[in-house]
């Protein structure tokens, strides 16, 4: 039996873990509820945002947790010309387009992003870098504490924003019917611009906070995407709340298992509940119909 | 008879041009002498193969994402069996085979998912196999205790075929010798796919991707096809993969990796989805302009340029390049409004 501290340690690691993951699979499932289309590219949307980061410290050298809103409000934007200029052009003329689409979004930010920038290992510096919060011989960094805080205080503002706001009920509206959301004067293009300017914001986040806990280069978008999609399937495509608790429960379940077992089952493991799941409740944990 | 004519009497018949490409392919190696560019023709076959088997899964309405998966179990699969001492025609069968139960077994999974689900299913599930084949250390374990290194370079003979699927001399394989494998092979494997979307099970895989439901209520055992689908795909999958590992004398994970699981996808797509020369003329369009890229010494932006043709072409030639050609051909044969099905 190990310490009862190195399991807090594990613990910690894996809610960091998990924020990453709920702030790709939120941003994911947003996307989803409203215009019903899965991006398969938002692990590379996730990597700009640390790119964005980077070069952002880099130029400026502001805090890093200073940076994270402006990387959100860019890649944001971004995220609303993808919508504009790509998904927008292809939706309703087959499911099959819509995921092809994605594809190519992949390649193409990938590669452009190994192409500018090469895919040298970069890390986003804190100044909390080297502090660590100790407690008895537990000992947590700051970075990691900071991570989970910014999760909840960003998720916090999102709820409010989708409740207590007009905007964010249009959304909600939406998201729910179309066609009595377009009914009762909802502008639903402006609603779809705005969904995905919000997951990509997100990715940003949490591409962000990845970052700054580990060294990454143009390609460490890739398993985050899949987790962040894996989440989305366990918590039921299109629930926030699912999203919420499978991802912090993904990034524990993996974290222990990299204990437990090794590193090299935490993708094993993942796929494996997804099975459970799909073969037990096909609609996720929190999931309707669709 | 002026070509107009000629054309019109013969080419517009699909089963003529099939003739004509097998004539055509048979008798290639005779004019070409030049190892790289017998090496660029085999692997067009290869992707030829490979998106065949993607497309017939596609045309049940199903698209796989992680069609890797698939070749990289029948490539180990196979070369696992071969090296430990089966004949290399058996080998290659079971490696197929192997493709074939897994995909069963992901189409038990995926059965009841539709597009986006199953996309991210299949995705993920090429991800993962090269996760696991790659950083688990029991695998590897396994694999070096096997054949002393990383990966399957060391022990791999590159006499495997030599005449055990009887249509060589013992012992040697040469360049035409795997050329005609991959040309058989690919010529097999269009004849089945074609067999089977012209047969009642293609009917079925039609019915189901155009209407659930729908299907389901004609009597359409939608469980039942949809596993076929799965089955027939992966095993071709499974079997291009086996012939591509000793033909390729190396194999390591890198063949579960996401760039093999799109290539079929884009091409695919370049040729036309749902149609029997969609993957071939889209195979052989889409490796000859990457192998060309190569050669112009590009490595990152042939990626780029790749990702770039599949977006543009979703966005303006969803159809791909297919009704194109049918145009130009009726074009040249003077039939304005004929659906020949190539």
């Amino acid at each position: 039996m190990a310490e009862i501290t190195t399991l807090i340690q594990i613990f910690i690691w894996g809610l960091t873990a998990g924020c990453i993951y709920v702030l790709m699979a939120v941003g994911l499932n947003m996307i989803f509820g409203v215009m019903k289309v899965v991006n398969f590219a938002h692990g590379e949307i996730m990597m700009l945002g640390a790119f964005t980061s980077f070069w952002v410290y880099y130029y400026t050298g502001l805090n890093p947790y200073f940076i994270l809103f402006i990387s959100m409000i860019l890649v944001g934007v971004f995220g609303v010309i993808i919508e504009r200029y790509g998904f927008r052009k292809v939706l309703g003329t087959g499911k099959l387009n819509e995921i092809f689409l994605s594809l190519g979004l992949i390649y193409i930010l990938q590669n452009a992003a190994v192409k500018l920038w090469t895919d040298d290992i970069r890390k986003i510096n804190s100044p909390f870098s080297s502090a660590t919060l100790d407690i008895g011989i537990l000992n947590i960094t700051y970075d990691r504490l900071i991570a989970i805080a910014f999760t909840a205080l960003i998720l916090i503002c999102l709820y409010l924003f989708l409740t207590r706001t007009d905007v964010g009920r249009a959304l909600r509206a939406t998201s729910q019917n179309h066609e009595a959301a377009m009914l009762m004067g909802v502008n639903v293009n402006h609603m779809y611009m705005l969904s995905f300017g919000i997951g990509a914001a997100l990715a940003a986040a949490a591409g962000t906070v990845a970052g700054i806990l580990s060294p990454f280069n143009p390609y460490m978008g890739t398993l985050p995407g899949i987790m962040a999609f894996v989440v989305i399937i366990i918590g039921g495509l299109g629930s926030i709340p699912g999203a919420i608790i499978a991802g912090l429960m993904l990034g524990l379940v993996q974290n222990f298992t990299i204990f437990y077992f090794g590193g090299a089952w935490k993708e094993a493991v993942a796929f494996a509940l997804l099975i459970i799941v799909l073969i037990i409740r096909p609609t996720g944990l929190f999931g309707e119909e669709h | 008879m002026t070509v107009k004519e000629l054309v019109g009497k013969y080419a517009v018949s699909s089963y003529s041009a099939y003739l004509l490409l097998i004539l055509i392919g048979l008798v290639l190696p005779l004019m070409i002498t030049d190892d790289f560019f017998n090496r660029i023709i085999v692997l067009t076959f290869f992707y030829i193969m490979f998106s065949t088997s993607w497309n017939l899964l596609a045309y049940s309405g199903q698209a796989s994402l992680g069609h890797a998966a698939f070749l990289g179990i029948g490539a180990f699969a196979s070369t696992i069996l071969i090296i430990n001492g089966a004949s290399p025609a058996v080998g290659v069968l079971m490696g197929a085979l192997a493709a074939s139960l897994v995909g069963l077994f992901l189409g038990l999974i995926c059965v009841r998912l539709k597009e986006w689900f199953l996309g991210l299913v299949t995705f993920g599930f090429a991800i993962i196999m090269a996760a696991v084949v790659n950083e688990s250390s029991v695998f590897i374990e396994a694999l070096n205790s096997l054949f002393g290194a990383a990966g399957l370079s060391g022990n791999m003979d590159p006499h495997m075929f030599g005449g055990s699927l009887g249509i060589y001399s013992p012992n040697i394989v040469s360049r035409d010798q795997y050329y005609y494998l991959f040309f058989f092979a690919m010529v097999g494997t269009i004849l089945a796919s074609h067999l089977v979307i012209r047969s009642k099970i293609g009917f079925a895989f039609a019915a189901i991707r155009e209407n659930q439901a729908e299907a389901s209520m004609m009597g359409v055992d939608i469980t039942r096809y949809k596993l076929i689908a799965f089955m027939i795909s992966t095993f071709m999958a499974g079997f291009a993969g086996a012939l591509f590992a000793p033909y390729n004398y190396f194999i390591n994970p890198e063949i579960f990796s996401i760039h093999n699981s799109f290539m079929p996808i884009i091409m695919t797509i370049s040729g036309g989805i749902g149609t029997i020369g969609g993957p071939i003329i889209g195979a052989l369009v889409i490796n000859l302009v990457w192998e060309q890229m190569g050669l112009m010494g590009m490595s990152i932006d042939r990626l780029l340029i790749l990702g770039l043709i599949l977006v543009l072409e979703i966005l303006f030639l969803p159809k791909g390049l297919m009704p194109l050609m049918k145009k130009l051909l009726n074009k040249a044969s003077g039939i304005t409004s004929r659906d020949t099905p190539l």
